[in-house]
């Protein structure tokens, strides 16, 4: 690695449990899909300095109006395909989401669910 | 008349107003050029502590990111500020690792392992910060040694145990025997060893000595 691609690398991890930005995504979908950084970098076909200023980006809010435009602008800087960002941002937000949610609430849906679907097959 | 480029203004416009590629930015326009001066600046931390390098530069741009209103753009370029805030951190890294480095240095896994502090030689060059640890370490042991020592020549022959010194001669020096003849130096510094020992064992000064020193 060069200079600068060694101080992006630093700068992402200082940030990386910070959800604001796009770092903590990134950290979080590595970790999920049990891959390394090099390997999310070639499923981005990106390199590494183009990663890592991804991770130092703000991570745009799926939720807002702008959210497309956001991450457009992110992906015009970066060179990563806006799906790219898209999917990553979804999907540990969709993982993170089901986290906070404690698992009786899951469990308690899923038996209502079954007796929904025995009393319509009666 | 700003001094500040007009890409300083930009990027410093970027940070102010939060933007969400600011920081990206801020270290992809100016992380290599600062990490360029200071590893030729600093030959030999580049060599052997090239992360030192990276985490102060680090430091300087998150250090200028969250309180971006410490640049003046009257004042100075950004790359100026970056570079002096860069090598402040460096220094003060370089400052911790070298004290870091002296106390364990002087932290010794036993009292008899380490060279009789108190009789050390300065003669060998030492820097100051080692001079002033040194020489509080010494100041402690001192005044623990005087509370069970009164006398001058006992505390001088007590540092001298506890220093594993056994030279004969060295102790008839400290206590002017020398105009004795060899029979009778070795008997009174045999006598007046035993009596020190005695109040070192007694009252655990070695482990007294150790917890100072910790």
């Amino acid at each position: 690695m060069n200079d600068k691609v060694e101080l992006l690398r630093y700068a992402v991890q200082k940030i990386s449990d910070n959800r604001d930005y796009m770092g903590f995504y990134l950290k979080k979908y590595c970790s999920l899909e049990r891959i390394t950084d090099a390997q999310l970098i070639g499923k981005l076909n990106s390199d590494y300095e183009d990663y890592f200023k991804l991770g130092l980006c703000i991570a745009p809010e799926s939720s807002n109006k702008d959210f497309l435009d956001k991450v457009n602008v992110i992906s015009d800087y970066t060179h990563i395909s806006s799906l790219d960002i898209i999917h990553i941002i979804k999907y540990v937000a969709t993982i993170e989401h089901f986290n906070d949610i404690p698992s009786e609430s899951i469990l308690m849906a899923a038996r209502d669910k079954a007796k929904k679907k025995n009393n319509n097959d009666k | 008349m700003p001094k500040a480029t007009e890409k300083d203004i930009e990027t410093h416009k970027l940070i102010l107003s939060k933007n969400d590629l600011a920081l990206a930015k801020l270290f992809d326009t100016y992380g290599k050029s600062i990490i360029d001066s200071l590893k030729q600046w600093y030959p030999k931390v580049a060599d052997e502590d090239y992360n030192l390098i990276i985490a102060a530069v680090n430091e300087a741009f998150f250090g200028y990111f969250q309180n971006p209103n410490t640049f003046n753009p009257k004042l100075n370029e950004l790359k100026r500020f970056l570079e002096i805030a860069s090598e402040r951190d460096l220094i003060n890294a370089l400052k911790r690792e070298k004290r870091h480095h002296l106390n364990r240095e002087n932290l010794p896994e036993d009292v008899e392992l380490e060279e009789k502090i108190w009789n050390r030689s300065l003669e060998e060059k030492e820097n100051p910060e080692s001079e002033i640890i040194r020489n509080e370490i010494s100041e402690k042991i001192d005044s623990l040694l005087k509370e069970y020592f009164p006398n001058g020549k006992d505390m001088d022959l007590a540092k001298l145990i506890l220093g594993k010194e056994r030279k004969t001669e060295v102790f008839v020096e400290v206590f002017g025997l020398t105009n004795l003849n060899k029979e009778e130096q070795e008997l009174l510094v045999k006598r007046n060893k035993d009596r020190i020992k005695k109040v070192i064992e007694r009252n655990g000064l070695e482990n007294k000595i150790k917890i100072l020193l910790s």
